[in-house]
């Protein structure tokens, strides 16, 4: 059964450049987003920041408003069919807005099952359990500005689900964690697909939509560049290997020569802590190792290392690909 | 089912109250318009007219400085509260939900209204103290029923401003200078009488107009019977809220339109 549907979804924004002269300037925020969510699917949507990743979330969530085209959720218009689709859905967003910080998070469950009609003797019942599940039993009776980021995190899925939704939309929900919360998170989204929730996921971090989702589509500036299954868009770079170089200070147009070398698909820099980590994409055993430290002669290298792609690099040579359409 | 749902409308507004109301305690901004507004506008009012030798008027000041007190809460701290939404990214969120959006707001509105009776009562404290006015209420029971009405009034077109601050985040400067003509043709800050005539209908939409007129007869004495001008109130209301409630279907929809209710 299809959960989500969308056809040509656009949205457009006026922003206003100047201050005398003041100009309107239409920013494409979606442009034409065709997509299919099947129930029980746990979908991701990847893409860079700015790509319409929380825009396309806030339409299909009923908080904004489509400039064009069709969204359809349970297979009612998001527009016309808000009063019945919203005690359905669940919203989550990252970060540490979207609660009341003055109040304990066992208030600020009761809150909003009040305001999803939640019967008094379901609360009762729910919030305990809610509470349990993200492991903030002990804390509850807390104020949440005490919290650290991963417990309002965890709160924010726990109120999310307080109406025990069919759908839940999760936006960017790890994002600042923490490497452990953010894996206590992934086990408690991976829990709710098993329970039979139908997740819709965005994120930029790879490894997380490689590790949790059915399917995933890539975004970028507004538009979906692939759809399929993490296995499935791995094969784009099946055949390529990564050379892994990390150094120290590497210069621009050094770069812009590894990117010129005929055999690389495509470059990724990583800034770490204090060097950079240089991921090139090439044919699978092209032996170029040599070739690219000779680029790089000057540049001081601490690691090279040759390892088989993951879906983080075919979404780097997919965006990749489109930025280099522009 | 209708009785399920007025209980979930109940719990709605009852929680709604009591989350405005824990989260006032600690405003910075409800202190300085419950507390130290009034005392300032108190002194300044009264001492106008009795240093203009206008002591007859000092009950007047009084009560009229009493209603700006309460108006000015109720209009900063419910257009607070939606500021406050936006700031905490709960706008979206509670615009989420199926309750409506007037309904949430009203409950914390009204929060706000019924801690501003403070206000009231600082007013008539500074009254007392500043000036030595021999202040008494000579028909409490119709002051405290008049009191009420005007509190639920107050609150109901402090919703209708509101509606702005849903709409853009800058609805706080319109807001302050729409303010100032509510004063005036209120006849909280001048008599009426000394109004042109053309601003009467105008004053008489008002609630805090025929809440300065209750209290006053109320307070001194000297109204007949207070059952028609309550009447007047409690239909002001109900205007207010059906006004209200168009502005917030209108409003609620632009707003997820323009897409602007995370900027803060």
């Amino acid at each position: 059964m299809t959960i989500i549907f969308t056809e040509n979804l656009r949205r457009t924004y006026q922003t206003i450049t100047g201050i005398i002269r003041r100009k309107k300037k239409e920013i494409v925020a979606l442009d034409g987003v065709d997509l299919s969510i099947q129930s029980g699917e746990l979908f991701g949507l990847l893409g860079p920041n700015g790509a319409g990743k929380t825009t396309i979330t806030r339409i299909l969530a009923t908080v904004l408003l489509p400039t064009s085209g069709t969204a359809q959720v349970f297979g009612l218009d998001i527009v016309k069919g808000v009063k019945q689709i919203r005690p359905r859905i669940g919203l989550v967003f990252g970060g540490e807005r979207g609660l009341y910080w003055r109040l304990s998070g066992r208030d600020n469950l009761q809150y909003f099952a009040d305001l999803y009609k939640v019967p008094p003797e379901v609360a009762k019942r729910r919030i305990p359990e809610l509470l349990e599940m993200v492991g903030l039993t002990d804390r509850a009776n807390e104020r949440i500005e005490g919290y650290s980021r991963g417990m309002k995190q965890r709160l924010h899925i726990a109120r999310g689900l307080i109406h025990d939704p069919e759908l839940l939309f999760l936006d960017e929900p790890t994002i600042g964690l923490d490497p452990l919360a953010a894996r206590d998170l992934r086990e408690v989204i991976r829990g709710l697909n098993q329970a039979g929730k139908t997740i819709f996921l965005t994120s930029h971090y790879m490894f997380e939509i490689d590790a949790l989702c059915n399917r995933v589509a890539i975004m970028n500036k507004g538009k979906i560049l692939v759809m399929d299954t993490p296995s499935a868009l791995k094969k784009v770079v099946a055949n390529l290997e990564v050379v892994e170089i990390e150094c120290f200070g590497i210069p621009e147009e050094l770069i812009l020569k590894l990117r010129a070398h005929p055999s690389v698909q495509a470059v990724n820099i990583e800034r770490l802590e204090h060097s950079q980590l240089v991921q090139i994409q090439a044919p699978a055993g092209a032996e170029l190792v040599k070739e690219f430290l000779g680029i790089l002669e000057g540049v001081q290298v601490r690691k090279v290392v040759t390892r088989q792609p993951t879906l983080e690099d075919a979404y780097v040579k997919l965006v990749g690909e489109e930025s280099k359409k522009v | 089912m209708k009785m399920a749902n007025f209980r979930s409308t109940f719990r709605i507004l009852r929680n709604s109250v009591i989350l405005q109301m824990k989260s006032n305690v600690i405003s910075s901004d409800f202190i300085s318009t419950l507390f130290i507004q009034p005392v300032i506008f108190t002194i300044i009012s009264v001492g106008t007219y009795l240093y203009g030798n206008k002591p007859d008027f000092g009950l007047f000041a009084i009560t009229g400085t009493g209603l700006i007190a309460i108006w000015n809460n109720n209009l900063f701290t419910s257009g607070e509260i939606i500021r406050g939404e936006r700031r905490t990214g709960t706008l979206s969120l509670i615009m989420a939900t199926p309750s409506s959006l007037l309904l949430i707001l009203l409950g914390k509105s009204f929060a706000n209204a019924i801690t501003s009776v403070f206000a009231m009562g600082i007013t008539f404290l500074t009254g007392m103290l500043a000036f030595h006015l021999p202040i008494g209420i000579s028909n409490p029971l119709a002051f405290l029923i008049g009191l009420i009405l005007i509190i639920v009034s107050i609150t109901c077109l402090g919703l209708v401003f509101g509606s702005l601050f849903i709409l853009t985040r800058n609805a706080g400067e319109f807001v302050s200078v729409a303010n100032f003509p509510v004063y005036i043709l209120s006849g909280l800050s001048i008599p009426l009488t000394l109004l042109p005539l053309w601003t009467r209908p105008l004053s008489q939409f008002l609630t805090p107009t025929w809440g300065n007129i209750i209290l006053n007869e109320a307070a001194s004495g000297s109204g007949g019977n207070m059952l028609p001008n309550y009447l007047v109130i409690v239909g002001l209301s109900i205007i207010y809220l059906v006004i209200a409630r168009i502005l917030y279907k209108r409003v609620e929809y632009l707003a997820l339109r323009a897409g602007t209710l995370e900027q803060w």
